[in-house]
């Protein structure tokens, strides 16, 4: 047990990839403790590894991260962010509310975080610097506009722990719209403000003309949420196939409407498509054996009877699991922390009758703040390698936005309607 | 794993055999890569088109679940070869760049270690699943050709991290991964830099 934390805790900190951190340490723990029965512990571990990649469900992933890829490499971000800055722009703080809204906006295109970072920072930044806005501030608000992303569906988030957990992905989608959005409108009340106190210059206005051009330009990027959120709502896609729609909707989009996309280029997202698919499913796989090896060694039976007491709260057991996501994320991917802790938490969250779509929001939520979180959330690392920027001046201006995100955690614990009720609203029509 | 020592006393062999290793690899891994989602995404496509207007065709649930496992697994050495394995690399980059080589040289040789470990008992899975003889329930497939990728897939990343050490033991500069030097570099589409 000390042998096994120590040499995750180390593997991890020194830049271990997570698989071998992952792997290693149970190859060391069963040739250690239990030499008599290790080559059988391994080979079910490569057994749990496949068991990991394989269920159906997960078959969503490589084509959300497709039609991301697609679109990253074409012009849809750029108009998206032309239509919404014609219409917020000369508001004080309107670039900044212009990034949030259109990391929303672009969440409806991708799961991940970094995706986002990389579609609409590249684009934002440039122009939010021109506008005299500090770098620390844009660097702290591109990360954390985009954990938005990671909330709007499809999410990865929602999809590994739907998947980890048995709960609907469909409806995990559906409850992650509010949430995303009440951030959304949180982010943009601080960008507001700051801005004003600041006193940041604006855009000049620009006319009805202009900004009917920019719809016009942008409004076909706007299929994206009617396919996946409109098909999964009404019930016609399940969600691979609102994958799958998305991809061919994305392809549609930038070869025959915007003519943006090369043979070259699309060739290369298929790349890498499939390399990205190939880092995110062997941590699941990964992820999957892990889970199952501290469960047959029977760890969490050990851990979390002193962390939950008997018979705990409803409120108690959401606090912890949201603290404890939330501290996860701070140091790996949150894809690992979602698969290995889910299931876990699942019989206390079962017996304290938590509602599982709504833990999943919160889950998800704490997955993305813990990502964008200093000192060690992969966001930042995301950010630094985009931006080239010293670690620094990217968490500088991070503890605004990371409180905000806090209250939110809060308002959704209080209020969990703000999540549920469009499930609910999907399950009873 | 052997077959570095032989060549350990002449560098320029050394290089070459580097060189050409990865060449070969690189080309056969890109097109698995782009072909599996490309044929991944035509199948999810057309499924929803058939499961529309006519039914859904019966072995694509089978067929994804083979294109998903070819992926993760080329993917898997792929990501090795290009750094792009997540990992969580703060310390190792405020490094001076010789600690970091011999950090770099322990990560790899274990990662090394590790992969070689399930490549021997992912092979032994896959033996042990051709004695059985199970087919697939759709297309009565043996079951055995899903699992072929996988020691495949570990023992080239087995390679590609004994590939970094002989990187970093004939170069001056740290480097990630036998490919890339770090992981902020830009990335050549498709192409092998070396």
């Amino acid at each position: 047990m000390t042998l096994f934390g120590i040499s995750l805790g180390s593997m991890l900190l020194f830049g271990f990839p997570f698989m071998v951190t992952l792997l290693g340490s149970l190859i060391l723990y069963v040739y250690v403790y239990m030499p008599d029965f290790a080559p059988k512990l391994v080979t079910t571990m490569v057994q749990q590894v496949i068991t990991g990649v394989t269920p159906p469900a997960l078959v969503c992933v490589p084509m959300f991260i497709l039609s991301a890829s697609i679109i990253t490499g074409g012009e849809s971000a750029g108009r998206l962010i032309r239509m919404i800055k014609s219409f917020v722009g000369h508001l004080p703080g309107g670039l900044p509310i212009t990034t949030n809204a259109s990391c929303t906006l672009f969440g409806a295109v991708s799961g991940s975080t970094q995706a986002t970072v990389a579609a609409i920072g590249g684009t934002m930044r440039p122009m939010l610097l021109e506008a005299g806005y500090k770098s620390s501030f844009t660097l702290g608000l591109i990360v954390n506009s985009s954990d938005i992303a990671f909330l709007i569906p499809p999410s990865i988030g929602f999809i590994v722990y739907g998947v980890a957990t048995s709960t609907s992905i469909g409806m995990l989608f559906l409850s992650g719209i509010f949430p995303g959005l009440l951030i959304l409108v949180m982010f943009s009340a601080y960008c507001f403000v700051y801005s004003k106190i600041k006193k940041v210059g604006v855009l000049p206005k620009e006319t009805w003309a202009e900004r009917m051009t920019a719809i016009k330009d942008g409004l076909p990027v706007m299929g994206f949420p009617v396919i996946i959120v409109g098909g999964i709502y009404a019930g016609f896609f399940s969600p691979t196939e609102a994958a799958s729609a998305s991809v061919f909707y994305a392809l549609f989009l930038e070869t025959v409407i915007y003519r943006s996309l090369t043979f070259e280029r699309i060739v290369d997202s298929f790349l890498q498509t499939g390399v990205i698919t190939g880092v995110v499913f062997i941590l699941v796989g990964a992820g999957q054996a892990f889970s199952w090896m501290i469960g047959f060694m029977q760890i969490p039976q050990e851990v979390l009877p002193p962390l939950f007491g008997t018979d705990p709260s409803m409120l108690r057991v959401i606090l912890i699991v949201v603290v404890v996501y939330f501290v996860a994320c701070m140091f790996v991917d949150p894809i690992v922390a979602i698969f290995i802790l889910s299931p876990i938490f699942q019989p206390y969250v079962v017996s304290a009758g938590v509602d599982p779509i709504l833990l999943g929001t919160l889950v998800t939520l704490q997955a993305a703040i813990g990502s964008a979180t200093p000192p060690f959330g992969c966001d930042i690392f995301t950010a630094q390698l985009i931006f080239r920027r010293p670690y620094l001046e990217v968490i500088g201006h991070s503890l605004p936005f990371l409180l905000i995100l806090i209250l939110a955690t809060v308002i959704l614990v209080v209020f969990p309607q703000i999540a549920l009720f469009l499930p609910n609203l999907a399950m009873g029509g | 794993m052997g077959e570095q020592s032989g060549n350990e006393k002449k560098p320029s062999k050394l290089r070459l055999f580097n060189r050409y290793l990865g060449k070969v690899v690189n080309a056969m891994e890109v097109s698995i890569l782009v072909s599996c989602v490309a044929a991944l995404a035509v199948l999810l496509m057309v499924n929803v088109f058939a499961r529309t207007f006519f039914q859904s065709i019966y072995f694509a649930e089978e067929v994804s679940k083979f294109l998903v496992m070819l992926t993760t697994f080329t993917g898997v050495s792929y990501g090795v070869r290009k750094a792009r394995h997540i990992r969580m690399g703060a310390f190792l980059d405020a490094m001076p760049p010789k600690m970091e080589k011999v950090f770099l040289i322990i990560i790899c040789a274990v990662s090394a270690v590790v992969m070689g470990i399930m490549t021997w008992f992912s092979y032994q899975y896959l033996l042990n699943a051709m004695n059985r003889g199970h087919v697939t329930p759709a297309l009565r497939m043996p079951s055995w050709t899903f699992y072929v990728i996988i020691p495949i897939g570990f023992g080239l990343a087995t390679i590609q991290y004994i590939r970094t050490i002989i990187k970093n033991l004939i170069e001056k500069d740290p480097w990630q991964s036998p490919d890339q030097q770090s992981e902020y570099e830009d990335e050549e589409v498709g192409g092998v830099q070396l």
